[in-house]
């Protein structure tokens, strides 16, 4: 009987101090928190710096401004960060303890397709509103009416691809080699393959490899040499992407290189190697040399010290089209923020957005072209439907 | 015929490319088979010290012959270094980490190794020195293109074939020939007869950490020429690879470790050539196949269990 | 009174289960907690599955995220493809996913059988590259499968696992291991991890019990999984690689291998533990690697120090005793009656 209580006892303190621990907080009525899921650990740190730092900037831009104002009151905001470790089950924990212990107004976030999947069933079911930077996959928005995203998604990325490759580049024959582990990967390669053969092109090579961790890719590209493309798209996370395109080069493949948003990052042309990388062209969503981008992309390379990735930038976009929202909701709560989001028709660096029905933006794919180891604007392309 | 000589010359290309990643799964699983051979341990962090060694090249590089071009001496002293001081670290890790835990099972060191490599990981990523940005690895060897008939060879991966067989032809003959590379047979014959015998098994046990460690930066080192892309987490599949690429060959014999380096590379990349999609899946399953047949691994000698 | 002492966990096991119902009806834990809490118990599950094997019998399996694997998908492929059980009304949809859970744990057993049965047979750490290997390969697998969502995962997976089912399944998975410790089974297995080769000479069918303890754990792992696919909704091939695998061998290792209370506590303690860690941001698994590094150093015998609950009332002497201390006392006795008898000699 004394172990007995002893066992209960032990159990109860097990019990109490992880409900102490993370103790719920009083919200104050002028203050709000909204939450932001990255990948600060794991393969995609990288992302999450980019995100931090686009926050950051959010961050400063309030508290210079005093705060967020809603109808006049001056609102503190105050963004709760937290890792996700590029695992779908963190991203869900990430989400309960955003929802429940800091009591979010909305989640922005995370910034691929798996996590925000796994996590936006989460906030679908609290009524929470969820967008995510990057989390390009068409199924995202698909979870809920409550999940949105800020960039566009991949069949329309891959169609840019296409379209651009056959009409502007002349290309005729094209490969493919993608990462078949990864969502977003597989998803581009697909709908770049459809929409190029649709148009009348060939993919004459399609070279699946699998999981973010191979790192020699000689026997995919020697088929892929073999079968003599005029371009090849690469549309891997940015982790794969240097070895990549360096084994590309280093075989002799001599063809147009080819990419997706996950490219925009600007340490990339410096990590794959400036000679290897010049002349490349890939599809984002964004054009750090647009007008609108202007003071946006000043702005964050003053405070982080590099230029904007595509990812920080849909991050930045991410938390003004929720802040605009606060800011136009007829009640400040999920669904009030949620229909108010529906509305939004705000300007933001990558130029004025709108969501369709399904929760994507409206906007044009922009493909930019490196030189001299910075990304230039080449021209945008709306695909024909 | 046409057709079947162009398959000869893409199998001889795809060779190449196997042999140059086994090379690097080799130097790394020699690591692996001499540790495990000695204090019958499976080190999970071995990958790891893969990783420190190409940070530690890239860092020499960065700091002492920023945007020079080296040469091949240069080169490889600069690899030696980071051997070396790659060395230091595993023998300060052994002596830390593993040697309290000598006498338990060895399930319980892997745990212990397990909890090495997620500290280093994090602990590397969470440093500002390093952080999570990817790094670019230094060229330490220009590649150039070249041709034996209509086979398109890459000068670099032959240089890495053949000093990574170098390597291992020395390091044979130092097991094989100098007094402490039969203490470390000795000892990892019988721990305590040995013992008795005169050999200094601490120092036998460094030794040999020293050595593996070294290896595994001299194959991150090899690494990072190949794939220059350096990230905390590069160690982890490749050190399991290693691992495997040890069990393949018959664990404890460095003769083995390097065969199965090799069929590993070699198995891995003509998979890719033929299902790509299935490549990492199936290169266990040929090895599953392997060992059922052979279950001591292809040089392993069966062991004789005493009671 | 005297009754109640003796049977205890029969009042106490219901009495954990109003109380945390209680806890969660007033709202002390939130979605978030019972999130953890829900992850928690599915942990347990898998621990204590890996130590039937790992720490009961001896041998060494390194990929049983695997099994989990295939429970998981089984389970979610009945329940939300076949059957599209969530518009189903309450009785049915019970049903389905009792017999969905149980399908995808006798799956998980059939392909631990299939592993089990040539590798079991050899002597050495095969079992462990096997089944690493397994793992790998049921991830190529699920990878390039079209209808469980291939590489985007499946998703919508009705959420039917909640806190009374996982509780349950945990005190079933506590009572299998149990009973199976208890049995003649789990001498045999306990005979065979200490040494094998005399087990074999007292006329022990060695193989056959190495894949019965194998397969059983197997349908733990599966039934595990099942619990997972369910509470998590969404499953990707990524989420069960060897890192997930190598989790729960920590979990065991760090609680007390060889003990059920132990497997309990290290899958209960390490899972809560990173959550802790929170606000340590980026250092957070700085600090969980090196707080393992010393459990391991300082703790051998694991966190809860290889003792038993008492309610498990476990009858068979050894196992209350059964940590890596006791693994080394061991040795060091057979090394000591073995120079006892050369002295003798």
């Amino acid at each position: 009987m004394k172990k007995f209580i002893t066992l209960l006892v032990v159990f109860c303190t097990l019990l109490g101090t992880c409900i102490g621990a993370v103790s719920a907080q009083k919200v104050i009525p002028d203050e709000l928190t909204i939450g932001m899921i990255s990948t600060i650990s794991g393969e995609q740190a990288l992302d999450g710096v980019n995100m931090t730092d686009a926050i950051r900037l959010v961050q400063k831009e309030l508290e210079e401004a005093g705060g967020l104002n809603v109808d006049g009151k001056m609102v503190k905001i105050k963004w709760q960060i937290e890792d996700c470790e590029a695992k779908p089950e963190i991203a869900v924990n990430a989400a309960q303890k955003l929802i429940e212990q800091d009591k979010v107004i909305a989640i922005v976030g995370p910034n691929n397709s798996s996590d925000t999947i796994a996590s936006a069933e989460i906030s679908q079911s609290a009524k929470i509103p969820h967008i995510t930077n990057t989390g390009t996959n068409e199924a995202v928005t698909k979870v809920g009416d409550y999940v949105f995203r800020a960039c566009i998604i991949d069949p329309f990325q891959g169609k840019v691809v296409a379209q651009f490759a056959y009409d502007d580049l002349n290309v005729r024959k094209a490969a493919v080699i993608y990462n078949n582990a990864d969502t977003y990967s597989a998803g581009l390669a697909k709908a770049f393959i459809d929409a190029f053969t649709h148009l009348g092109g060939e993919v004459v090579a399609n070279e699946a490899f699998s999981g973010a961790d191979v790192k020699d890719f000689s026997a995919q590209l020697t088929k892929i040499k073999n079968a003599n493309p005029e371009a090849v798209f690469v549309p891997t996370h940015h982790t794969n992407v240097p070895l990549i395109l360096q084994q590309i080069r280093g075989m002799g493949i001599e063809s147009t290189l080819l990419g997706c948003d996950s490219w925009d990052y600007a340490v990339l042309p410096e990590l794959v190697g400036l000679d290897i990388i010049e002349g490349a062209y890939y599809v984002t969503g964004f054009s750090p040399d647009a007008e609108t981008a202007k003071e946006f992309v000043d702005a964050f390379t003053e405070l982080a010290g590099y230029r904007p990735s595509f990812c920080s930038a849909m991050a930045y976009e991410a938390a003004h089209i929720v802040l605009n929202a606060i800011q136009n909701a007829e009640t400040i709560d999920g669904p009030g923020v949620r229909d108010a989001m529906m509305k939004t028709s705000l300007d933001l660096p990558s130029g004025h957005v709108t969501f369709d029905e399904n929760r994507n933006p409206i906007k044009a794919g922009v493909v930019l072209q490196v030189i001299d180891g910075v990304a230039q604007y080449v021209t945008s392309v709306t695909p024909a439907e | 015929m046409k057709y079947k000589e162009a398959g000869l010359v893409t199998f001889l290309q795809l060779l190449v490319y196997g042999l140059q990643l086994g090379s690097i799964y080799a130097l790394l699983a020699i690591g692996y088979t001499m540790v495990f051979g000695i204090i019958r341990m499976i080190n999970m962090a071995h990958g790891d010290f893969l990783m420190i060694g190409s940070y530690a090249v890239y860092f020499l590089v960065s700091i002492f012959f920023a945007d020079q071009m080296i040469g091949p001496a240069i080169a490889l002293l600069v690899v030696m270094i980071a051997a070396g001081i790659t060395g230091m670290i595993g023998v300060g890790v052994e002596r830390i980490a593993y040697k309290p835990l000598r006498k338990r099972s060895t399930i319980s060191t892997m745990i212990a190794a397990i909890g090495v490599s997620l500290f280093t990981q994090n602990f590397f990523r969470a440093i500002p020195a390093i952080g999570p940005n990817p790094r670019m690895g230094p060229k330490l060897l220009v590649d150039k293109l070249f041709f034996i008939g209509p086979v398109q060879l890459s000068m670099a991966r032959i240089i890495v074939i053949i000093l990574s067989l170098i390597i291992m032809a020395i390091l044979y003959a130092v097991v094989m020939n100098t007094k402490i590379g039969i203490q470390m047979r000795a000892v990892s014959c019988d721990k305590d007869a040995s013992s008795l015998m005169g050999a200094d098994v601490n120092r036998v046990i460094s030794t040999t950490f020293f050595i593996g460690a070294g290896l595994a930066a001299i194959s991150g080192a090899f690494y990072a020429n190949s794939y220059p892309v350096l990230t905390v987490t590069m160690g982890a599949t490749l050190g399991n690879k290693a691992f495997i690429a040890a069990v393949i060959g018959g664990i404890g014999d460095i003769r083995g470790a390097v065969l199965g380096g090799y069929i590993m590379g070699v198995i891995e990349i003509m998979i890719s050539a033929v299902y790509s999609e299935l490549a990492y899946g199936f290169s266990f399953v040929a090895l599953i196949i392997i060992l059922l047949f052979k279950p001591e691994g292809l040089l392993g000698k069966p062991m004789v269990e005493k009671v | 009174m005297k009754w109640l002492k003796n049977n205890s966990e029969k009042v106490a096991i219901p009495l954990v289960f109003v109380a945390l119902w209680l806890l969660k009806y007033f709202g002390v834990i939130n979605n978030y907690l019972l999130q953890i809490l829900m992850l928690a118990g599915v942990n347990i599950i898998m621990t204590e599955s890996l130590n039937l094997v790992n720490g009961v019998t001896g041998q060494n399996s390194i990929g049983h995220a695997g099994f989990m694997a295939v429970g998981a998908y089984i389970s979610a492929l009945f329940t939300d493809i076949i059957f599209n059980v969530s518009d189903m009304p309450l009785i049915p949809q019970t049903a389905l996913f009792l017999l969905a859970t149980i399908i995808g744990g006798i799956i998980a057993a059939v392909f631990g059988y299939l592993i089990g049965m040539p590798t079991l047979r050899l002597r050495g750490d095969y079992l462990a590259i096997v089944t690493l290997g397994f793992g790998e390969v049921i991830r190529a697998i699920i990878r390039i499968t079209p209808f469980v969502g291939a590489a985007r995962g499946m998703m919508g997976i009705p959420k039917l696992a909640n806190l009374f089912w996982i509780y349950l399944f945990v005190i079933l998975a506590l009572y299998v291991c149990r009973n199976f410790i208890d049995s003649s089974y789990g001498r045999a297995c306990m005979a065979i991890r200490d040494n094998e080769i005399a087990a074999n000479t007292l006329g022990i069918n060695v193989s056959r019990y190495k894949i019965i303890a194998f397969v059983t754990s197997a349908f733990m792992a599966g039934v595990a999984g099942s619990m997972f696919a369910h509470t998590m909704r969404y499953l990707h091939p990524d989420i069960f690689s060897y890192i997930k695998s190598t989790d729960f061998l920590v979990y065991l290792y760090a609680g007390g291998v060889g003990s059920i209370s132990g497997a309990f506590l290290g899958g209960f303690v390490l899972t809560i533990l990173p959550e802790i860690l929170r606000f340590m941001q980026e250092w957070r698994l700085v600090i969980y690697g090196a707080l393992l590094l010393i459990i391991i150093l300082f703790r051998p015998q694991g966190l809860f120090g290889g003792k038993e609950f008492s309610w498990l009332k476990l009858k068979t002497g050894g196992i209350h005793q059964m940590g890596l201390k006791d693994l080394l006392g061991r040795k060091k006795m057979i090394k000591k009656e073995a120079s006892a008898e050369e002295t003798s000699q």
